[in-house]
């Protein structure tokens, strides 16, 4: 957990709602969900010590460690 | 969606620091640890990934005129595999783009603004780029009209400068392993040229679309003959020695003084290259927006440029400790990943395309 990436985050996000949010009050509700959710999705994965975590990037390494032996030699 | 539109050339000149812009920092010394003394030969084989990747996406652009690949996708290989591939093309762009604003900062910071915190200097990236998406295709267009010379001037300035430094002996023994150092050489670059297949994303918007092809071509030249000349001039100003600097053309660049009046050169590189790695960060983040916009089925692409942004900036972070991972990324994953992604898969989808074409036209006729 590190308090100061998520605080910093949230404040992003407000701003972004804040400054989004009136642009978009003709669009589908499709729209707003996905905004919604996308940002919420960023406020999480905030939470995390992310530079230590494992994650998608590292399992695509993983998937291609054959290819990084070759590139080794 | 996009209700803009660009020339051709707008398209070449967008495309044109989307790949130069980080291939020129820091892939001369990886070609230069396969290749050796040969590495100018690597960018002409690389290139030819990258001639077959705009023949590919110009013939599918063919098939499906006015559709992007995340739309189309569903129409050539059903409406699952479709989404799943749109995924996974989404998911690669959006890693990328992380990785390529993670590169930039790196750079920034190890050779620069030391005592900067690297989140304020992806953070600042990311809300410029943002920007300008949201300001649509044609104003990514002109601004890339605006800042390519501005690119490329300083550059060729650069090389004038380093003229006195060269050591043309450097390039001698040629071929002294035979051809595989320098095609081995050729991955990482292939890797860089591959991303030629976001003109994917641009060729539905263009106002003359019968030029695509052509400037599509020509931009990859233009780029192979940039990297060609950038690795002569680093190999002859740094020797054998390239394949041990990080970034090799910074280093060439310090080389300069003449006069004592034109010293400490590389800052002023430093702030041209920024510029074209704006032009490449923002194209990543356009074609990751509009294509997410796009899998969604969203009615425009405008609400989800700020999410994404901060997407971007979580995985230019995530699970990479230090800038030791992300150099080992740029050789040992990305190449691979890139043309995977943006060529075999595009290939065979374009081969399926062909095929249903083909026994859709037999069926009518008989």
């Amino acid at each position: 957990m590190r308090w100061g990436a998520f605080f910093c985050t949230s404040v992003v996000v407000v701003l972004i709602i804040l400054y989004e949010w009136p642009r978009m009050k003709q669009n589908p509700k499709k729209d707003k969900m996905a905004f919604l959710t996308l940002l919420l999705t960023g406020l999480v994965l905030s939470m995390f010590n992310l530079p230590q975590m494992s994650g998608p990037t590292q399992w695509i390494e993983t998937l291609f460690r054959p290819f990084g032996e070759f590139m080794e030699k | 969606m996009e209700k803009g539109k660009i020339s051709s050339l707008q398209m070449a000149f967008m495309m044109y620091p989307t790949i130069v812009a980080t291939a020129i920092i820091g892939v001369p010394s990886i070609t230069a640890k396969y290749a050796k003394t040969d590495l100018w030969l690597s960018p002409i084989f690389a290139a030819l990934i990258g001639y077959l990747t705009v023949y590919i996406a110009y013939k599918l652009h063919q098939l499906y005129p006015k559709q992007t690949v995340i739309q189309f996708t569903e129409k050539i290989i059903g409406r699952i595999p479709g989404k799943i591939f749109g995924f996974l093309l989404l998911f690669f762009y959006i890693q990328n783009t992380g990785l390529i604003l993670r590169g930039y900062a790196e750079f920034i910071v190890g050779s620069f603004l030391v005592r900067t915190p690297i989140s304020v200097i992806m953070a600042s990236m990311v809300l410029l780029c943002a920007f300008i998406v949201r300001g649509g295709i044609e104003v990514m267009g002109r601004a890339a009209e605006l800042f390519v010379p501005v690119f490329i001037f300083p550059i060729f300035i650069l090389i004038l400068l380093l003229i006195p430094d060269l050591e043309f002996k450097n390039i001698f023994p040629v071929l002294a392993d035979g051809i595989m150092p320098p095609i081995k050489g050729a991955i990482v670059p292939g890797g860089w040229f591959s991303e030629f297949f976001l003109i994917i994303f641009l060729l539905p918007f263009l106002a003359d679309m019968k030029k695509g092809m052509k400037s599509g071509m020509k931009s990859v030249f233009a780029v192979m003959m940039t990297l060609i000349v950038v690795n002569l001039t680093v190999l002859f100003v740094l020797g054998s020695t390239t394949s041990t600097k990080l970034y090799p053309l910074m280093n060439a660049s310090r080389y300069i003084s003449l006069a004592d009046f034109f010293e400490h050169v590389e800052s002023a590189a430093m702030a041209v290259w920024i510029v074209g790695a704006f032009v490449k960060i923002s194209v990543f983040y356009y074609a990751s927006a509009l294509g997410t916009a796009q899998w969604l089925n969203l009615t425009d692409y405008r609400p989800v440029v700020w999410p994404i942004g901060i997407l971007i900036v979580i995985f230019s972070l995530w699970s990479l400790p230090s800038s030791v991972d992300v150099s080992r990324n740029d050789v040992n994953v990305f190449p691979l990943q890139s043309i995977l992604m943006q060529t075999i898969i595009p290939l065979l989808l374009l081969v399926i395309a062909v095929v249903r074409k083909r026994n859709r036209k037999g069926t009518e006729t008989s």
